[in-house]
C-alpha cells in the first residue's frame, strides 16, 4: 500500500487549520496569560491591545507568514497542482489544447489563489471561535479583512514557490519533500551562524524556523541596512523579546518582502514552465 | 528530431498526413511514435527538423492551429475528481469553439458517440482504462477538428470498443476529416489506413499504402510449404536459396518462406527436400500479411544497424 497524503488532502489541510487555529486561539491563550499589553500596528493601522483573536492571528501570521504553518498549506496545495499534473500526466491533454502556456500557468494559480482564500477565511474565522470558547466575546472584528490579506499573501508566497518547484521538479512529493527540506536547511543555518557569530535573535526563531525568513530580510536590508533586524522571537507561544526597530516596519518589510517573493517566484515558475516537457 | 542527450529517441522521422485519410504511424514498441506526436503537439521540443501542421510552422504555443487539431496521448488521464461529462465541458471551454449550449449539446452528442453516455455522471476516477481511452478519444474530437492525432486509440478496449472505435474513425475520415493513427496492431492498421509510415529505432523504414508497401518490400510474396518431414538441416539449406529473405516453422513440418523478390522458389524447395530424404508435400503461394511484412522490415533495420547509437 503506497501512503500519499496528496490523495487525502481536504482532510490534510482541514486538519492543520484545525490544528493551528485551536492551538492559537485557544492554547496559547490559556497558557500564556489571557491578555497583552503592547499595541500592534500594521500598516500605520492599530490593531489595539488586549484582543486575543487579532493577537495571536497577527502573531501566526508574524510567526508563520515565513514559517511552517503557510509552508504546509501553501506548498500542500501548490503541489497538487502543477507538479503532480506533470506527474500523473494530466497536464498532456491540458496542453494539447489551443491555449497559451501563461493562461494555463496563472489560470492554475489563480485556481490555488481561490482556495487560499478560503483556508485564509476559515482558519482566521476558527481560530476567533476557539478564543471566543477560551476568553469571552472578541471584538475588533473589523480588522478580520486585513488579517485575511496578511494571511493570504504568506500562503500565496509559498504557493509561488511550490509552482517554481513544480514546474522543475514535476513531482508533488518532490516539492513538499524540497518544501520541508529547506525550512529545515534554512533552520540549520540560522543555528550554526548563531553559534559562529553569537547572534542572538535567530535563536529566538529556532522552535518555529522559517523557510522563507533568509529571503524576506533581503529586502529589509535593502530598506533600511543601518537598522537593527527585528525579531519578534516566539517560542512555541512564549514571547521573548522585540529589538530595536518597531514592530510597524518590520511587519512592513515581512510584506514587501512577501511581494517581491510572490512575483520572483511566479515569474521564475513560468519560465521553467513554458519549457518543459511532458514524459516521453 | 528529438534526442535526449547523446541518445537520439527520434532522429530521422518524415511522414505526412493527407486530407481526409487515415494514416497509420506503425513501429515496435520504443520506435518513436509517441514521441514524434508529442512533437508535433509542442509536447517536446524538437531537437532539430521541420514540422508543419496545415502547411504552416507552429511557432511559441501555437493556439491557432491548435485549433484544428484534436491530439488524444496514449493512456490518456484526466482529474479523477472530474465526471465524465465534466471534463468534456472543462476542455471544450478551455478550446472555446462553441458557446455554453452548444458546447453541452456537442459534449452530450460525443459521449454519446465513443459509447459513455451511461458513464457521465461517473467520476474519471472509477473508469476503466478504456473507458479513459474512449473519453480522450471524445476530448480529441471536441471541436471538430480537421486533424486527429491519436496514439493507440484501441489500447485497452474490448473487442467491441474495438470495433466502435474503428467504425467512428472511418466515420471521421468520410467526413473529410484526417487521422493520423498510431498503433502497433498491425491488422488495425491494415483494416483501416490507406497510407502507412513504419517506423523503427527513431527513423522512418518506409512509407506508403499497404498494398504499395508489401510489393516494394521482399516482393510481398510467402510460400507455405509442408513435408513430409523436416530432415535435419533442411530448414538452414532453404535458407540459403536466393531470394529468400526468412523461413519460419508454422507447424511440425510445415514452414513460411518470405521472399526478398518474386521468385518461384518451388524447384528448389522440391530438389533440396529430396537431397535431405525428405519429399515436399504441397507448397502455395500466398501474399505475405502486413504482420510479416512488418517484422521482416523491422529485422532487416535492425540488421542494418543505420542508427548511428543503435
Amino acid at each position: 500500500m503506497t501512503w500519499d497524503l496528496r490523495k487525502k488532502r481536504t482532510p490534510v489541510v482541514v486538519g492543520l487549520i484545525l490544528l493551528a487555529s485551536f492551538y492559537f486561539g485557544y492554547l496559547v491563550p490559556i497558557i500564556f496569560g489571557k491578555s497583552i499589553t503592547e499595541e500592534r500596528t500594521l500598516l500605520g493601522i492599530s490593531f489595539g491591545s488586549g484582543l486575543w483573536w487579532v493577537n495571536t492571528v497577527f502573531d501566526v501570521f508574524n510567526l508563520f507568514a515565513t514559517g511552517l504553518f503557510p509552508l504546509l498549506i501553501g506548498g500542500f496545495i501548490a503541489a497538487d497542482s502543477l507538479a503532480t499534473e506533470f506527474e500523473e500526466n494530466t497536464i498532456v491533454p491540458l496542453l494539447s489544447q489551443p491555449v497559451k502556456r501563461l493562461e494555463v500557468y496563472l489560470g492554475k494559480f489563480f485556481a490555488k489563489f481561490l482556495i487560499l482564500l478560503a483556508v485564509a477565511v476559515l482558519f482566521t474565522l476558527v481560530t476567533i471561535g476557539f478564543s471566543q470558547a477560551s476568553l469571552g466575546a472578541q471584538g475588533n472584528l473589523g480588522m478580520i479583512p486585513l488579517v485575511v490579506f496578511a494571511e493570504l499573501g504568506a500562503f500565496l508566497e509559498f504557493a509561488a514557490i511550490g509552482f517554481f518547484l513544480g514546474s522543475i521538479a514535476r513531482s508533488g512529493m518532490m516539492v513538499l519533500g524540497l518544501l520541508i527540506g529547506s525550512l529545515f536547511g534554512v533552520l540549520w543555518t540560522v543555528l550554526l551562524l548563531g553559534f559562529q557569530f553569537g547572534i542572538q535573535e535567530p535563536m529566538f526563531l529556532l522552535p518555529v524556523a522559517n523557510a522563507g525568513f533568509l529571503l524576506q530580510v533581503i529586502p529589509y536590508y535593502v530598506f533600511q541596512p543601518w537598522g537593527v533586524m527585528v525579531l519578534q522571537g516566539v517560542a512555541l507561544g512564549a514571547y521573548t523579546q522585540q529589538v530595536a526597530v518597531t514592530v510597524i516596519s518590520a511587519m512592513e518589510y515581512v510584506l514587501a518582502g512577501l511581494a517581491v517573493n510572490l512575483v520572483a517566484f511566479l515569474v521564475a515558475g513560468y519560465y521553467f514552465f513554458r519549457k518543459a516537457e511532458v514524459k516521453g | 528530431m528529438k534526442s535526449y542527450g547523446a541518445y537520439p529517441g527520434v532522429w530521422d522521422v518524415s511522414l505526412t498526413v493527407e486530407q481526409g485519410t487515415l494514416h497509420g504511424f506503425l513501429g515496435p514498441n520504443g520506435s518513436g511514435k509517441t514521441t514524434t506526436m508529442k512533437c508535433v503537439m509542442g509536447l517536446l521540443r524538437k531537437t532539430s527538423g521541420l514540422i508543419r501542421l496545415f502547411g504552416e510552422e507552429p511557432h511559441g504555443d501555437a493556439s491557432e492551429l491548435k485549433k484544428r487539431v484534436g491530439y488524444m496521448p496514449e493512456s490518456p488521464a484526466f482529474p479523477a475528481y472530474l465526471k465524465g461529462r465534466e471534463v468534456l465541458l472543462t476542455y471544450g471551454r478551455i478550446r472555446a469553439t462553441s458557446d455554453g449550449a452548444r458546447l453541452k449539446e456537442e459534449s452530450r452528442l460525443l459521449l454519446q458517440r465513443v459509447g459513455l453516455a451511461d458513464a457521465a455522471e461517473k467520476p474519471v476516477g472509477k473508469y476503466s482504462r478504456g473507458m479513459q481511452t474512449r473519453l480522450g478519444i471524445a476530448v480529441a474530437m471536441l471541436g471538430e477538428p480537421d486533424l486527429l492525432i491519436l496514439d493507440e486509440p484501441t489500447e485497452g478496449l474490448d473487442p467491441m470498443g474495438v470495433t466502435d472505435v474503428r467504425n467512428l474513425l472511418k466515420g471521421l475520415v468520410s467526413e473529410g476529416r484526417s487521422v493520423l493513427l498510431s498503433s502497433h496492431q498491425l491488422s488495425e492498421v491494415k483494416q483501416m489506413c490507406g497510407k502507412v509510415t513504419v517506423v523503427n529505432k527513431g527513423r522512418t523504414v518506409v512509407e506508403g499504402s499497404v498494398d504499395e508497401l508489401a510489393k516494394r518490400l521482399h516482393g510481398g510474396i510467402v510460400y507455405k510449404a509442408e513435408f513430409d518431414s523436416m530432415a535435419p538441416g533442411l530448414l538452414d539449406e532453404l535458407k540459403t536459396i536466393d531470394g529468400v529473405s526468412e523461413v519460419t516453422p508454422v507447424e511440425e513440418d510445415v514452414i513460411a518462406i518470405l521472399m526478398s523478390k518474386d521468385y518461384d522458389v518451388r524447384p528448389s524447395l522440391a530438389r533440396l527436400a529430396v537431397q535431405h530424404g525428405s519429399l515436399l508435400l504441397s507448397c502455395e503461394r500466398e501474399e505475405a500479411s502486413l504482420e510479416e511484412l512488418f517484422l521482416s522490415m523491422v529485422k532487416e533495420d535492425n540488421q542494418a544497424n543505420r542508427n548511428p547509437h543503435g
